[in-house]
């Protein structure tokens, strides 16, 4: 599972694995924040071209040979925590 | 905020991904649209194998305006790097409040946008609009008096086994 936590005003994107859904472990993080970066603050991934059929597969999708995902950056302390 | 892009040979590893050196879809672009003027969230790429709009890639997105709400609209690419957007108007429109965070899915012929509502009746929740031109388990967001936790929602009871699991629980300590 590819997720996002949100700490210090901003959000970062890790991956986490499970054998159930119900208990899951831990990997790390796959887009941290980069200092000074126009990604210093915010760094939030969403998986891209993935199977989004209702029931289907969910495998996610090559492009170019990669694996592709779109993220929400940003150096500054803009985004109001969600409700 | 801006949406910015990243790729990996290896999405089942703790790896870091590689980032394109640019953000996609600036706001100083003359195309840019009226409700993403001040910021942009979370998005959405789904290969569209139909082709519908011309494109593979299509992404949806919200964004907010120099007013206190924020809508979704959509944009196209060819090859995921070079985005366009597409149309002028947002898709989900609500009279007020959050419509943001979408999450595109098929069932049967009707497309479904998942996303989450805030502000136009009390509170936070999740929502769902559908179409039929355009274009299970459901992980989601949720904010609880403790702190803010990923939920599981699935389609058969698993309440049971899940209490057997949290006797095993660490309790992490409150959020900063």
């Amino acid at each position: 599972m590819v997720y996002i936590t949100f700490r210090g005003g901003g959000y970062e994107t890790l991956i986490a694995i499970s054998d159930d859904r119900l208990e899951s472990k831990q990997l790390g993080k796959i887009l941290p924040f980069r200092k000074d970066a126009w990604d210093a603050v915010q760094s939030a991934g969403y998986i891209a071209w993935q199977d989004f059929a209702w029931g289907g597969s969910y495998e996610l999708g090559q492009h170019d040979g990669k694996y592709w995902i779109s993220y929400l950056v940003g150096h500054l302390r803009d985004t109001s925590p969600p409700p | 905020m801006k949406v910015g892009i990243a790729y990996t040979d290896d999405p089942s590893s703790a790896k870091l991904w590689t980032r394109l050196p640019e953000p996609v879809l600036p706001r100083d672009q003359l195309d840019c649209r009226y409700w993403e003027e001040v910021t942009q969230y979370k998005s959405n790429i789904i290969d569209d194998k139909e082709r519908s709009l011309g494109y593979p890639f299509v992404m949806f997105y919200n964004g907010k305006p120099q007013a206190p709400y924020e809508r979704m609209g959509m944009a196209v690419s060819h090859d995921i790097k070079t985005r366009l957007r597409y149309g002028v108007e947002p898709v989900i429109h609500n009279p007020r409040g959050i419509a943001g965070d979408p999450q595109i899915t098929r069932i049967g012929d009707v497309w479904v946008m998942f996303y989450f509502g805030a502000f136009w009746k009390p509170g936070a929740f999740d929502s769902f609009a559908c179409s039929y031109d355009r274009v299970v388990d459901h992980f989601y967001f949720a904010v609880g008096d403790q702190r803010r936790v990923i939920a599981l929602a699935a389609s058969k009871d698993l309440n049971d086994q899940a209490k057997a699991k949290a006797k095993d629980a660490v309790t992490l300590p409150p959020e900063q």
